[in-house]
């Protein structure tokens, strides 16, 4: 509890008055001498548990009287888990600083199911309420999009602010919690509050994060001076549904062109009703709307190719899927954009020609009629001469420059390192940038590799030895469910388990296995990157070293969808999750539309089609908004373990307040045992001529 | 010639001069050694006829009523009643709480000034008069004697008399009851500070030894109103232990366990039919013994 005039706390020993005024009264006894004494003992034995209780009762409500006197007057506000330390109540008018940590995800554009407040408009309205009932010196807020401290005039301002709006990026709390213990800590803050407005999504607290070790230890070094207070929105939506674009893609067939979409519309697993329904789903391209219904059973509903005509000389285009408005307005739209399909070019670096024969091979024959594969073999010195802008996929199967034998022709050792070094340094920056656009790399092994040298690869990685078993090793397992060796479209697994490897190298470095034989070894890996992929084979599809060509299928899947993937980061068009580029960038792009309201300077967390560079971008939510994963009550004692936590759980529409004053409730509550005191100190003498009036009058 | 020391100042000669007047008499017949103005169970030979009674040999022939034989040809002998003095034994408490007084005299400056009165009135008529005073125990015996100098004795003893110690009533009464000769008037004066259950058995043997039994139950206005404010220790003035009370808060419970008390107590001198006076101190002792002496002197007597 804390109290606006908390200054008045000070007379609460006032409470005590009574309590003194006994002892005293006690210690100014008189001695008399006296004869009826057996008249006393007997009054003392008699009930004398009731007197002693009647005494103490008489002390505690002439004290309980005090106490509420003196806190009525200090104005109490009632809520339990608002107020700040003791010391914050005893010094001044709440916390002196207060910061703010808002979390504008989508989930947060939750309503209840009148159509009434968004739990963000709820959580703000009520700390806005809150921080100018409680009064605070300063008010920091640090939104979810930009996770940088603005310092706000007052508290009123949150309902001004258009940076309290909602947003379609996901929240990162950890990135949040970080920007406030750094404000706190270059400001060198007091007594601070940290209020925290969210609605405890797992993919906005990201609970795994390792962020959260070290940002536990940092405040808990603060010790009481920061508070944290969590005003959190848990409740499910019952009746939310959300779309998304699987793919979009452009097709033409003989005289037509058309687009093929591909939807999925996703409910609330545990919070919605079985109920099989149709619900259309309007798709809007360039203007022109469509809809069309979707079988929805109460969990999931998809639609597979989709087709719409588009005129034929439209290569590129964007549109918009919708679907009525439910709980959650955010996640009823979606935007796409399609382009045509570029060339899917192939850049295969190796000197061996039988593995550039089949690479080529492998690369060149296109899985779809419409496109067009071309595979260039290079060697690993033309690299310069390849142009980067039109690859999709890079095949590299060649030493890197630091694993290379020295070049004859220069003589001096020190030119000569020097020379290997710059070119190993171009080779990585190369490869690096163009997995940084987007593109897809294979990194097949070198037939020599020198183990006392250590040959560095890229991406973190590094060779090992090659192995050579007696006898052909298999695949004893691989992950069907995603990437190159997912299984098909249909269903079917890929013949992985028929590939027969000879030799295999053994792979050093942070990858996930996608395919891993029976020896344990890694077959294929992949690295992780933020943008593009890099896949590490340990074995070459030379005949000595493994079946891959023999066996073609498993090859040539692997590099029709890492074409694919690389393919994607050279098309006209590019879908983004909010947030996902800087403000920086975003900066630049052009609205082609968006969603009504938002800020121009937050259009990288805002849903829509932009075009930066002629290129378009389709920005929504991302997919991990879909996952309705709440922490529990446990988890987020996890998070604040050693912290001053208090937590105020709410209702998305909620017009209840967070505080409220109470002073009423005290005087009252004084009034009671007033009225109680005098009753117990009424002589018992006039309580039974009352009792004996009472019963006359009732006969 | 004026004698200083025979100064006392519980003697009152007005308050003695407006007593002399009224006679104290006893409730029940008395065994007196002499003449005097109570009954006696034997007859005697005052004016008052008693009865007839058959003539059998030996009786005195001069109490043969004449004119009964002539009218009925048979003997009687006429019976008169006798008179006889008595023998008033004062049982005084001088026990440490007979020292409490809120007004001008405490308990036992009031019991003295009783005793005295009643000693003087009775050896005025004749009567003997003894006194015991006691507490634990009796600590003073003066066995009743008529003459006048002994009246003198009894008034050097009360001035003497100091109250301290404890009470032992319920003893001390049952010794004066087996050592004090039958049917004497015994008027005990005391605060009566004890269980009255305790104190029926005492009235019950005074009884059985056929003594007119009178008790004066002092008490001081305090004692019965309980007016303190303040908190207060409480001595017991008989020695025992003390106890600390905040007067508002046990008044009640106080008043309570008195009235108790004195209801208690008047039930069993109603049942053993003992002459019971209650007394405030604040009352004056004249009245109390004109009305001892005129309810005695009105009361309708057992042979």
């Amino acid at each position: 509890m804390s109290f606006l005039q908390p200054w008045m706390l000070a007379a609460l020993p006032f409470a005590a008055l009574p309590i003194i005024i006994h002892l005293i009264n006690q210690r100014r006894y008189q001695t008399k001498q006296w004869a009826a004494m057996m008249f006393l003992l007997t009054a003392n034995r008699m009930t004398r548990g009731y007197a002693k209780v009647r005494q103490w009762a008489i002390l505690a409500l002439r004290t309980l009287v005090i106490a509420a006197l003196v806190i009525a007057i200090g104005r109490p506000l009632a809520s339990g888990s608002v107020g700040g330390s003791l010391l914050g109540s005893m010094t001044g008018r709440g916390p002196a600083n207060t910061i703010v940590l808002l979390d504008r995800s989508p989930s947060m554009q939750q309503r209840d199911g009148d159509g009434g407040l968004s739990k963000l408009e709820t959580g703000v309205a009520q700390l806005s309420e809150t921080l100018r009932t409680m009064g605070t010196g300063r008010v920091v807020l640090i939104e979810s999009n930009s996770v940088v401290p603005r310092e706000l005039e007052s508290p009123d301002s949150l309902l001004e602010l258009p940076q309290v709006g909602p947003s379609d990026a996901s929240a990162d709390l950890p990135a949040m919690m970080l920007a406030s213990l750094d404000y706190i800590q270059a400001n060198e803050l007091g007594q601070c509050e940290v209020w925290i407005c969210s609605d405890l999504r797992e993919h906005d607290w990201r609970s795994k994060d390792g962020r959260w070790t070290s940002l536990r230890e940092a405040f808990a070094a603060l010790g009481r001076r920061v508070r944290f207070c969590l005003l959190a929105f848990p409740e499910l939506a019952t009746a939310n549904r959300s779309v998304r674009v699987d793919e979009v893609k452009r097709e033409d067939r003989q005289n037509d062109s058309f687009i093929s979409v591909s939807l999925k519309i996703e409910g609330d697993k545990e919070n919605s009703d079985a109920a099989s329904q149709a619900i259309p789903v309007t798709i809007e391209l360039d203007g022109a709307r469509s809809t069309v219904d979707v079988k929805f059973d109460g969990v999931a509903g998809e639609v597979k190719g989709h087709r719409i005509a588009v005129p034929k000389d439209q290569t590129r285009g964007w549109g918009r899927v919708s679907i009525p408005t439910d709980t959650n307005p955010a996640d009823d739209i979606f935007y796409f954009t399609f382009d045509v399909a570029p060339p899917r070019r192939t850049v295969i670096v190796t000197s061996d020609e039988q593995v550039a024969r089949v690479l080529q091979l492998a690369a060149e024959i296109a899985s779809e009629e419409d496109v067009q594969s071309v595979a260039d073999v290079v060697a690993p010195r033309a690299l310069a001469s390849v142009a980067w802008e039109e690859v999709s996929l890079v095949l590299w199967h060649a030493p890197m420059s630091s694993a290379r034998e020295p070049d004859a022709n220069l003589q001096d050792s020190g030119i000569q390192k020097k020379a290997i070094q710059e070119k190993a340094i171009d080779e990585r920056m190369l490869l690096q940038s163009f997995v940084d656009r987007g593109g897809s790399v294979i990194i097949f092994p070198p037939d020599v590799i020198d183990a006392a040298t250590k040959p560095a690869m890229m991406f973190g990685m590094k060779w090992g030895s090659w192995n050579e078993p007696q006898d052909a090793v298999l695949v004893a397992s691989w992950r069907g469910d995603a990437d190159l060796l997912a299984n098909t479209l249909a269903g079917a697994s890929l013949p992985v388990g028929a590939l027969r490897i000879n030799r295999f190298v053994d792979i050093k470095g942070e990858a996930t296995a996608l395919a891993t034989l029976a020896t344990g070894s890694p077959l294929l890996s992949r690295v992780a990157t933020p943008r593009g992929a890099v896949y590490i084979c340990a074995t070459t599809p030379r005949t000595k070293d493994s079946s891959l060509a023999a066996d073609g299928v498993v090859l040539y899947v692997m590099i029709q969808r890492a074409l694919q993937a690389g393919t994607k980061s050279l098309q006209g068009t590019r879908q983004l999750d909010a947030g996902e580029a800087t403000v920086e960038t975003a900066a630049g792009w052009k609205p082609l539309t968006e969603r009504e309201g938002r800020l121009s300077v937050e259009r990288a967390f805002t849903a829509g089609v932009y075009e930066d560079d002629r290129r378009w971008l389709a920005v929504n939510r991302s997919a991990v908004e879909n996952r309705n994963l709440v922490l529990s009550e446990l988890q987020i004692d996890q998070l604040f373990r050693g912290l001053l936590l208090d937590r105020v759980d709410q209702k998305s529409g909620s017009t209840k307040s967070l505080v409220e004053e109470v002073w009423r409730a005290f005087l009252i509550l004084m009034l009671i045992a007033m009225i109680g005191e005098a009753c117990l100190c009424l002589p018992r003498k006039m309580i039974a001529t009352m009792a004996e009036a009472k019963g006359r009058m009732a006969a | 010639m004026w004698n200083e020391k025979d100064t006392r100042d519980f003697l009152d000669p007005v308050v003695l001069a407006g007593l002399s007047g009224l006679p104290l008499v006893a409730r029940r017949p008395m065994r007196g050694s002499v003449s005097g103005l109570h009954n006696s169970p034997n007859r005697g030979a005052s004016v008052e006829f008693a009865e007839y009674r058959k003539y059998v040999p030996g009786d005195d022939l001069r109490r043969l009523d004449w004119r009964a034989h002539g009218r009925s040809d048979r003997y009687y002998v006429k019976e008169f009643e006798a008179d006889t003095n008595l023998r008033c034994c004062l049982v005084l408490d001088t026990s440490g709480s007979m020292e409490f007084g809120s007004g001008e005299l405490t308990k036992l400056q009031y019991a003295r000034r009783i005793a005295a009165a009643i000693g003087y009135l009775a050896v005025q008529q004749g009567d003997a008069i003894g006194m015991s005073c006691f507490n634990a125990g009796i600590t003073q015996h003066l066995p009743p004697r008529r003459n006048a100098s002994h009246l003198r004795v009894i008034f050097d003893a009360l001035e003497l008399t100091r109250g301290k110690g404890e009470t032992h009533l319920v003893d001390v009464l049952h010794e004066l009851a087996e050592t004090t000769r039958q049917a004497a008037m015994v008027i005990v004066i005391s605060d009566f500070f004890v269980d009255p259950v305790l104190l029926r058995s005492c009235f019950e043997h005074l009884r059985f030894r056929k003594h007119d039994l009178s008790l004066f139950h002092l008490l001081d206005p305090q004692e019965l109103n309980f007016t303190f404010t303040r908190p207060t220790r409480f001595l017991d003035m008989e020695g025992g232990s003390s106890v600390f009370a905040e007067p508002s808060e046990i008044v009640d419970r106080y008043q309570q366990a008195l009235q108790d008390y004195l209801r208690d107590l008047q039930k069993i001198v109603m049942e053993t039919g003992v002459d019971y006076h209650r007394v405030s101190l604040d009352e004056p002792y004249q009245d109390v013994l004109t009305r001892f002496l005129t309810r005695r002197a009105t009361a309708r007597r057992v042979r």
